[in-house]
């Protein structure tokens, strides 16, 4: 019969470890006195553990006041050294441990680093928790995070009374002449109202006032800091003088706060007032970034409320172009991330933390092998008087050494990954490119490196110094700790094997979608294709003929570049622009009342466009040179409008149209040609109506040019095609289809590398921990093996028992494993496309490469064991 | 005598079970006498408590025995009156008798 374990174990805790045994002991000896009455045995020594409460804080208090406090520096300094001496003696375990903490660490902060940007991210809004975004919702078109058009912006301001403003800023790019070369500009168009609700002060000057929004009102300008700088050296001057923009004289006023800063505003170099035009503005034109201010004594919920009522009554209203789109206001920090990005962002902190768990499981097994190794030094010390809590003390110490050594080193390594981070994403994630290791970082990372130790540690600590002196003294090498210890081994492999499953899982199912999305069937050729991107001035070419002309001869010039085989202009890069998505009538079919317009993405391309991107043409015909501004308007589909919307396959000769009003023209469909892949991975094809360029002439084209020059060798000659009919247009980005493609995919390849790479990592630490514990089984076995084989045991059956000991280890992990998989697949279902989220390929394949690899890591301790002389191995003995 | 110098009751009942028991002083046995002469029963960690305290002013000095299997193989530790201890035993009784002197209280009585 026991004492209550709880009872026994409180009594242990509380007291001082002076009197710890003795007391345990009087205990014991109490109970046992009153043993035959189970009852009143347990009732007594509950109740002298209960009683013990109040004395032990007692003493532990006295012996407080009384202890010398250099006396702990001093031994913490001894343990420190003495940790610091048997680590650099065993320097091979030390350089696997400390590299595995580094990695996991590293990752760890690195990751952090990217939470940090999110959640504690320095907004540009003042007094953020007064402060709400408004967007818009769209779930039928799948648009999470919509902007909002003006007119709308105008009725939400007029109707809502939770806000004390409501502010508007939409991106802009204006060409900038008067300098040297025309150069783009880009930054932002705010309401004049902004910079005050948000909290914001101008850097110097002014910032705008309240009639600067008005149509009408003169020109003004403010400059980003950066700009200020580096284009007029910070020179204060410049207030009150002009920049040209987009052929305007506009008057800088002042210089921009830079703490608007954030993601991309700190890309921004000019900023302009936004006119709040309620003519011509257009309801289906979502382009406004919306951030109200609340009154104050106004909640959050509340507002959320208002702006869905007046969100319900504008689609009442305008049911044409609203429909479906429902304004929602949602605090700031809560509208950074869209869904899919919290999910991401999810399984990346999970990842990096199964990351962490597998580290130190690897280590904590290092350790515990270790103990063993060590457990003569540490009997010698107990003979020699070191009390048990001194020794954990000493073994946690010289953990935390490793911890805070890998730490260091982690740092370092967070800082590489970050960097690598945003070169594989080319610069295109703002959450990278953002990301710092800053000091609430650091103070993440320390803390983490003061935490590992405890779960490392500990439980080696505590198995270590708990060896039975005799026995340790006596046989250094099969101590009393073995058994214990091999139990505590085995379930830390098992739960590396889990751990591993999972990040191998996850890696994979994110893998297989990039792979699905990377081999979609492009649909057109996409080798030797460049790209060149133009934007005209509203100033100089306005809407139509001039545009048209400017095209034609651009694209007559260009195509005549020798090296060129084949030019024409696109709206959309396949592959990379997505279109503009609008909703289609079809001539002669009603929708019933809650039906949307079919979806279809618009793009718009020149007469022979088809041919240079070597799209098919699979029926009628595609746009030619009849098809010009004053001829009857026309339309060619890809084949997938054709077969979604005509499955009887009579799309030809049929008249569709955009647009609300009814004297929209009708389109006739002239032809149909192949499907290209859409912008987005989880799109195999994308829906697109092709219209003509000479037909709905538009400022801003994609030259596409077919050459065999790669395109550095291109773009001289192209800009110079354009320069030749416009010395004053700039070209922008010049790339080859193939590059844009990468950039616009580019933060899932950073993504992806990091899932793949944590999930390798867990592998590599599964294996070693599997190799480990067996190698250690098959050293403790040596002489029963060496036994058995001098009795004549085939070397088979002898690998078979070590293989069947590694696989019950390997087995429990597996099961374990593929059941967390299975759960953390539920949270992916989202990002993942092409497959589904519990892809029997991936659940298959990843539990059959981490078998393999962990067979391999098991047979080498299993052939070794084979291989020894038997006869040595028995006098070992 | 300077004030502080006297013994706390508890600590005089446990010096006391001590001086009593002799060299067969620890946990258990002390607790067997405080129980079998007053009926009243401590909790081990307050005769503890009050030994660590006597231990650190110098009246008492301690030592640990051989484990024995009713205590789950833990050592007892033997504690005995240092001649410091038996002098403030001493004292205290001195102190009290004096004050006691001609006094005759029963309970339910008010002097």
């Amino acid at each position: 019969m026991k004492p209550p374990r709880l009872a026994r174990l409180l009594a242990a805790l509380l007291m001082p470890p002076s009197y710890r045994d003795e007391h345990l002991g009087d205990l014991s000896e109490g109970f046992h006195r009153l043993l035959p009455d189970v009852r009143a045995a347990r009732r007594w020594y509950r109740r002298q553990a209960l009683a013990s409460i109040l004395p032990a804080l007692r003493m532990r208090g006295r012996a407080l006041r009384d202890s010398d406090p250099t006396l702990l520096m001093r031994s913490l300094r001894q343990d420190l050294l003495y940790g610091l001496r048997s680590l650099a003696r065993s320097r091979m375990f030390s350089v696997v441990a400390v590299l595995t903490l580094a990695l996991a660490i590293g990752v760890n902060t690195s990751i952090f680093s990217l939470v940090n940007v999110i959640v504690f991210a320095d907004l540009p809004m003042q007094e953020v928790e007064t402060a709400t975004v408004l967007r818009t919702r769209n779930p039928a078109l799948e648009v999470e995070q919509g902007g909002i058009s003006l007119p709308d912006f105008l009725d939400v301001s007029e109707r809502a009374r939770s806000f004390e403003a409501l502010t508007a800023l939409a991106d802009d790019q204006w060409v900038l002449t008067g300098a040297d070369v025309p150069t783009r500009v880009g930054g932002y168009r705010i309401t004049a109202n902004l910079m005050e609700a948000w909290g914001l002060q101008p850097l110097a000057g002014r910032g705008f006032a309240a009639g600067d929004d008005r149509p009408g009102a003169a020109p003004v300008a403010m400059l980003s800091q950066g700009f200020w700088q580096s284009q007029f050296g910070g020179d204060p001057a410049i207030l009150g003088s002009t920049l040209r923009l987009d052929g305007v004289e506009h008057t800088i006023v002042g210089v921009m706060d830079p703490r608007i800063g954030f993601a991309e505003f700190a890309l921004a170099q000019v900023w302009a007032p936004l006119p709040l035009e309620r003519t011509g503005g257009r309801r289906d034109a979502r382009d406004l970034f919306v951030v109200g201010r609340l009154r104050p004594g106004v909640t959050q919920a509340q507002a959320t409320e208002e702006v869905a009522g007046i969100s319900r009554a504008l689609q009442a209203e305008h049911p044409e172009t609203n429909a479906g789109w429902a304004v929602g206001s949602s605090p700031v920090r809560d509208a950074l991330l869209d869904s899919e990005a919290k999910i991401v962002l999810l399984m990346l902190v999970l990842t990096v933390a199964f990351v962490m768990l597998i580290a130190c499981a690897n280590v904590a097994n290092m350790l515990l092998a270790r103990a063993t190794v060590r457990q003569r030094e540490l009997a010698v010390r107990a003979a020699l008087g070191a009390q048990r809590g001194r020794l954990i003390r000493q073994l946690l110490t010289e953990s935390l050494v490793l911890s805070l050594v890998a730490a260091a080193l982690g740092i370092g390594i967070a800082f590489g990954l970050n960097r690598a981070l945003v070169a594989i994403s080319r610069g295109v994630e703002a959450i990278f490119r953002m990301a710092t290791i800053d000091t609430r970082v650091l103070l993440f990372t320390v803390g983490v490196a003061l935490v590992a130790p405890a779960l490392f540690g500990l439980l080696p600590a505590l198995k270590a110094s708990r060896s039975d002196l005799t026995s340790g003294l006596r046989d250094g090498r099969s101590g009393g700790g073995g058994r214990a210890n091999r139990r505590a081994r085995g379930v830390l492999v098992s739960a590396q094997v889990a751990l591993a499953l999972c990040l191998m899982v996850v890696a994979g199912l994110l893998a297989r979608t990039v792979y699905n999305s990377e081999t979609r069937v492009q649909g057109f050729e996409r080798q030797g294709l460049v790209a060149m991107e133009l934007d005209l001035p509203a100033d100089r070419y306005g809407n139509g003929e001039p545009q048209r002309i400017f095209y034609r001869e651009a694209l007559t010039r260009v195509a005549a570049i020798p090296t060129v085989q084949g030019a024409a202009l696109s709206t959309v890069v396949p592959g990379v622009d997505a279109g503009s998505r609008r909703g289609m009538e079809i001539e002669g079919r009603t929708l019933g009342p809650d039906d949307p317009r079919p979806p279809v993405l618009t793009v718009t391309v020149s007469e022979g466009a088809f041919d240079v991107l070597r799209i098919p043409l699979e029926r009628g015909r595609g746009f030619e040179t009849r098809d010009h501004g004053q001829a009857p308007p026309v339309a060619v589909l890809s084949a997938e409008v054709a077969r979604r919307w005509w499955p009887e396959g009579d799309a030809l000769g049929q008249r569709i149209r955009f647009g609300t009003d009814a004297n929209s023209p009708w389109l006739t469909i002239v032809g149909i040609v192949g499907d290209v892949l859409g912008p987005n991975a989880e799109e195999a094809v994308a829906a697109y109506v092709y219209l003509p360029f000479e037909q709905h002439p538009t400022a801003t084209a994609r030259v596409l040019a077919r050459s065999d020059e790669p395109p550095a060798a291109l773009a001289d000659p192209l800009r110079a095609a354009v320069w030749s009919v416009d010395a004053d247009q700039p070209v922008d980005r010049i790339r080859s289809v193939a590059t844009a493609q990468y950039e616009r995919a580019a933060s899932s390849y950073a993504l992806i590398t990091l899932f793949v790479a944590f999930a390798l990592f867990a592998l590599a630490m599964a294996a070693l921990g599997i190799y480990g514990v067996m190698s250690y089984m098959v050293s403790q076995r040596r002489a029963e093996i060496g036994l058995r084989m001098a009795l004549g045991a085939e070397a088979g059956a002898v690998h078979r028992m070590i293989l069947a000991q590694g696989g019950r280890l390997l087995a429990g992990g597996l099961v374990v494993g593929l059941a967390l998989a299975l759960m953390l697949s539920r949270l992916l279902r989202s990002v993942v496309y092409g497959i589904s989220a519990t892809d029997p390929a991936t659940f298959l394949a990843v539990p059959t490469v981490l078998v393999l690899v962990a067979v391999a890591a098991n047979w080498v301790p299993a052939w070794r064991a084979t291989r020894s002389d038997p006869v040595s191995a028995l006098r070992e003995e | 005598m300077p004030r502080g110098d006297f013994l706390g009751e508890f600590e005089q009942v446990v010096l006391l079970a001590v001086a009593r028991l002799g060299d067969g002083a620890y946990g258990m046995s002390i607790l067997d006498e405080i129980r079998g002469r007053t009926g009243f029963e401590p909790a081990v960690a307050s005769v503890y408590a009050a030994l660590d305290r006597l231990e650190r002013q110098g009246l008492v000095s301690s030592a640990l025995g051989r484990p024995t299997p009713e205590r789950g193989g833990r050592a007892k530790r033997f504690f005995g009156l240092t001649p410091d201890g038996t002098r403030a035993l001493v004292r205290s009784r001195g102190a009290l008798d004096a004050l006691w002197d001609g006094l005759d209280l029963e309970p339910g009585t008010s002097a």
